[in-house]
């Protein structure tokens, strides 16, 4: 039926080839002038699973203050210039950053009427202290603690110069808020930076470096917007003087480096795989009408990239990266094809010989990626239909078009033109020891497959570059803060019910993993029902009785330091104060900038963080405590790792098992025999073997890119495993083995370019390509055979 | 007298005040000549009293005592009377100790960033670096020599929030100061009076101690 297909097909190709031939043409010539329009995406969105809770913390990164965040750091280059000289540098840079990309530039804070905030500040005391702090409080209202505080007081006076800390310490005459005044100096470090505040300025501890923070309304994952903010800043540090370096810390560096080195790859790897391509087919058959062999896998796939760039709305830089691998699957069959007709100058006739297996193994190798339809990963989706439509396409134009111009193509001598195909080895003891030899060689392999191990951490296929890593290693040098705490987010409609949750949160974590292990800023300004409690208990401990004992104890003890009758009025005064509930500190410089640290507005409703370390037992221990709180949740590098990690293994066994499987049924519906189709498989059960077993000896660990590669090696491999127990089947002088070994090496070179590639994902790839095209295509020659000779056939020893 | 030798006398008259007229309106030559008398300064040691009127007492608070500088970064503050006490500042660190608690406290200027700041402005007015204030405050010349300068800060400066105006006047030699007066925004008063400075001698390395015995 195949045939008879075939035939039909080709006489109407015949008749209109030129006509064909020149739309084609037209075709990928339209198809290239696309490339150019085309909407490219570089996020790493596009590569994740649509997982409820991956896609809520890529939400909350991208809506939090970090996203739209960067710091600079600026350094002295040398010894001659003072730290006045860079702050002065640093100043002119900040005020030379404008909109639309930079939103606000944070270069200094002023600290310097903290004392005086802080007094302001604690017209709020009555609200904030909560009852262990009231008994603290009433253990104080004594004649030697009221001694003591006064003492303490009268000292503080006796420093030199201005008087900073007096005012405060006359609203507080009992002392109750240093509980209060250590939460916000814990508060300012728990990002864990060592900071120096110097005349406003964030200076680091050796006083040569100072930095700002820009906010910009780029968001980190927007990868043009991203490149816009980067090359900006970079054309504003430029204008720096020559004693100033700066350093951008930023996720926008990461888009952007990644971005650059995708770009690069995908250059290198082309510019590779194409000059050996075309060497290869130039100096080995000698025949230009070859290199149509390497250009058909070429224009199918710039007709492809334009057809999904239609059908997705954006194409994925990464999915773009991997052309090459497809270009090195897709001229299988053309080669297959080509040797065939060449091998016994017999154009159409020879083609149809190979028709059927290089269709099964297209629809074989378009199943292995189709699976990636089921993928949650929009990017995986967007490569299964990239790669499906290319190698469909490619099927087409080589199994109708390529035989057209082949026939007419001078016919030379077989083994003039190419190498003679490899004989085998015809003995029993050979087939023996070959089979003795491959199972040997694979239980060594699984034996070293045990110390296999997944590798979670997706910072590892960050591929941002050098640069972008070393001037984050030098701001960690001076900076410090190079473990980042993990964060717990409070999410609700209003600020308000986000303060009560975020209370409820802080109060369930003291217990579980202690106040000093979370940074919550409920320690500062709880929820309004918590206020309200701590009002209630406020006004009812301040009794006229109690006021009036302790204004005693300050007047008596008072007199021996010479304080004003009235010293302690400042605090009288905010006992009987009218709270507002509803009203938070304004105008106090030390709130705003904890708020902006811990409070994000968002779309609809706002986020309230919490900071505490990023330690497995800690996020297990908050994961249960957010369990019962709707709307909280808990993000950290690992956790998010490990929730990629999940979601991905999870779905890419399931992928991985119905690709086997769709490999093995579309396998044995061509062959229709079992022994035959288990055959076929020994490239599959070597390259997986092998990959398994080459990971760990490489000292690499097992990968998502290497899982996937794995399957796309299955889909490859399998072919050759058919086309060989094909050959020993039907014995067609096809150039069966001459054709696997071109279709081999030609893979290996798109596979083997990939080693040249700088992202980490890229070459895990194409470390795994590699491993397991070269471990199939070895057994499909050198172990089907004789397996087929021992097993199917023993008495055709012509195999 | 001509009306020409008039007019050659103006001229001689003009010749001879109008750069003395010129100086005293230029505080920032003022400055940098003092920065660069007080920067041949590397350690001084002096006695000093300070009278601070504060709403919050009855009577101003006068304590005396010794002042150690080692510049850059070492600054101890010591109070003989009315009470013994003593602070001192080590780089990002300051210890402070009293003779009725005998306990030291010690501060972490990295840990209280507010406190920092505070510090530096305690230095900056003992340091006599006053030509990076120009960004901040408005200097005024009340004396030229021995030089007296007023500091009143910008409005839009973060002192504005805490001081009114700090005058400083200098010893004759204007290597040193011999009074500072603050004048804060809330009203509080203070003045500083140094004598017997000793400039450029090696200083007791248990002055930067907050022992009891330290000197």
């Amino acid at each position: 039926m195949l045939n008879s297909l075939f035939d039909s097909i080709n006489s109407l190709l015949e008749r209109h080839k030129l006509f064909i031939a020149a739309s084609i043409g037209i075709l990928i010539l339209l198809s290239v002038a696309n490339l150019f329009r085309l909407p490219y995406d570089n996020t790493i969105e596009t590569m994740l699973p649509v997982d409820r809770d991956i896609m809520r913390d890529m939400r909350f990164l991208r809506e939090s203050g970090f996203s739209d965040k960067l710091v600079i750091s600026f350094g002295l280059k040398d010894e001659t210039h003072t730290l006045e000289d860079l702050l002065h540098a640093a100043g002119q840079f900040s005020d030379r950053l404008e909109p639309p990309l930079v939103k606000e530039v944070i270069s200094r804070i002023s600290p310097q009427n903290m004392p005086q905030e802080m007094a302001s500040f604690l017209h709020y005391l009555p609200q904030l202290l909560g009852p262990e702090a009231l008994d603290a409080m009433s253990k104080k209202i004594n004649p030697k603690d009221v001694q003591d505080r006064l003492r303490f007081i009268y000292r503080q006076s006796l420093t030199p110069g201005i008087s900073f800390s007096i005012p405060y310490l006359l609203t507080d005459p009992l002392g109750v808020s240093s509980g209060i005044v250590n939460n916000i100096g814990k508060l300012s470090m728990s990002l864990g930076y060592d900071v120096v505040v110097k005349e406003g300025h964030l200076v680091s501890k050796d006083s040569r470096h100072t930095m700002i923070i820009v906010k910009t309304p780029v968001i980190l994952t927007e990868g043009f917007g991203a490149r816009d903010l980067v090359n900006y800043l970079q054309e504003r540090i430029k204008e720096l003087p020559e004693y100033v370096s700066a350093d951008i810390i930023a996720g926008h560096m990461h888009t952007v480096g990644n971005e650059d080195t995708v770009k690069r790859d995908i250059w290198l790897i082309t510019c590779i795989a194409t000059t050996s391509f075309l060497l290869l087919f130039l100096f080995v058959f000698r025949d230009p009408v070859a290199v149509g062999i390497f250009l058909i896998p070429v224009g199918a796939i710039l007709v492809s990239i334009s057809i999904t760039g239609f059908v997705f709305d954006t194409l994925s830089y990464f999915v773009v990266g991997m052309c090459s691998v497809i270009a090195g699957i897709a001229d299988d069959y053309g080669i297959f094809v080509y040797v065939a007709v060449r091998k016994k100058a017999g154009g159409l006739e020879s083609v149809k010989k190979v028709f059927t297996p290089v269709l099964l193994g297209g629809l074989t190798t378009i199943g292995t990626f189709a699976v990636f339809f089921l993928s949650s990963i929009p990017g995986y989706r967007q490569l299964a239909f990239l790669s499906s439509v290319s190698i469909a396409l490619c099927l087409v134009f080589t199994l109708f078009l390529l035989p057209h111009y082949l026939s007419k193509a001078k016919i030379v001598e077989p083994g003039k033109t190419m190498p003679p195909p490899a004989i085998p080895i015809r003995s029993k003891r050979y087939d023996h020891f070959v089979i003795a030899l491959w199972v040997l060689i694979l239980a060594a392999m699984m034996i070293q497959a045990k110390n296999l191990h997944m590798d979670n951490d997706i910072a590892r296929f960050d591929g941002a570059g050098p640069e972008v890593f070393s001037a984050e290693d030098r701001f960690h040098e001076t900076w410090g803060g190079k473990i980042l705490p993990a964060i717990l987010v409070v999410s609700a409609g209003t600020l308000e019910e986000a303060y009560q949750v975020n209370t409820e949160i802080y109060e369930a974590a003291k217990q579980t993993i202690g106040a000093d292990n979370f940074s919550s800023l409920a320690a500062l300004w709880p929820g309004m029902n918590t206020r309200k409690d701590n009002l209630l208990r406020w006004r009812n401990f301040w009794s006229p009785e109690k006021e009036e004992e302790f204004k005693k104890l300050l007047l008596e003890h008072g007199r021996a330091f010479d304080f004003s009758e009235d010293a302690f009025q400042p605090f009288f005064e905010q006992l009987h104060q009218t709270q507002d509930l509803t009203v938070e500190p304004v105008g106090l410089d030390f709130f705003d900038r904890l708020k902006d640290q811990f409070v994000v507005k968002k779309q609809g409703g706002y986020n309230i963080l919490s900071y505490f370390p990023d330690q497995a037992d800690y996020i297990a221990a908050l994961s249960a405590v957010c369990s019962g709180h709707p709307g909280t949740f808990v993000v950290s590098r690992k956790h998010f790792s490990s929730e990629i990690s999940n979601a991905l293994g999870s779905e890419i066994v399931y992928i991985a098992i119905l690709s086997v499987l769709l490999t093995v049924a579309f396998t044995f519906i061509l062959l229709r025999d079992l022994k035959m189709t288990i055959l076929a498989m020994v490239p599959l059960v070597t390259c997986i073997v092998m990959i398994a077993g080459a990971i760990p000896l490489s000292g690499l660990k097992l990968s998502m890119p290497s899982i996937l590669a794995t399957m796309v090696v299955v889909g490859i491999v399998t072919d050759y495993g058919v086309f060989i127990v094909y050959y020993c089947k039907n014995r067609y002088e096809t150039g069966t083995y001459l054709a696997v070994t071109f279709a081999a090496a030609t893979t290996l070179i798109g596979t083997g370019a990939l080693l040249f590639a700088h992202h980490p994902v890229m070459f895990s790839i194409g470390m795994t390509l590699t491993t397991g095209v070269f471990a199939g295509y070895l057994s499909s020659l050198i172990v089907i055979p004789p397996l087929y000779r021992c097993w199917v056939n023993e008495k055709d020893q012509m195999v | 007298m001509t009306r020409t030798g008039s007019w050659k006398a103006w001229v001689i008259f003009l010749g001879i005040t109008f750069p003395v007229v010129c100086g005293a309106s230029d505080p920032k030559a003022i400055l940098l000549r003092i920065e660069q008398k007080m920067s041949e300064v590397k350690t001084i040691e002096a006695d000093f009293t300070q009278e601070k009127i504060l709403a919050a007492f009855k009577r101003p608070l006068l304590s005396k005592g010794k002042i150690f500088i080692q510049k850059p970064l070492l600054f101890s503050w010591r109070v003989d009377a009315p009470v013994r006490y003593c602070m001192v500042i080590k780089e990002d660190s300051l210890k402070q100790w009293d003779e009725e608690t005998k306990q030291v406290q010690h501060i972490s200027l990295t840990d209280k960033p507010g406190f920092s700041d505070v510090i530096a402005q305690i230095k900056i007015w003992f340091s006599g670096e006053y030509s990076s204030l120009v960004k901040e405050y408005a200097v005024k010349v009340l004396s030229e020599e021995p030089a007296q300068l007023e500091f009143s800060p910008n409005a839009s400066s973060p002192a504005a929030e805490v001081i009114k105006t700090v005058r400083v006047a200098f010893e004759s030699d204007e290597r040193y100061l011999r009074e500072i007066y603050i004048e804060e925004k809330g009203g509080d008063k203070t003045t500083i009076t140094f004598s017997s400075a000793k400039l450029n001698t090696a200083i007791d390395p248990s002055a930067w101690e907050v022992k009891p015995d330290a000197k």
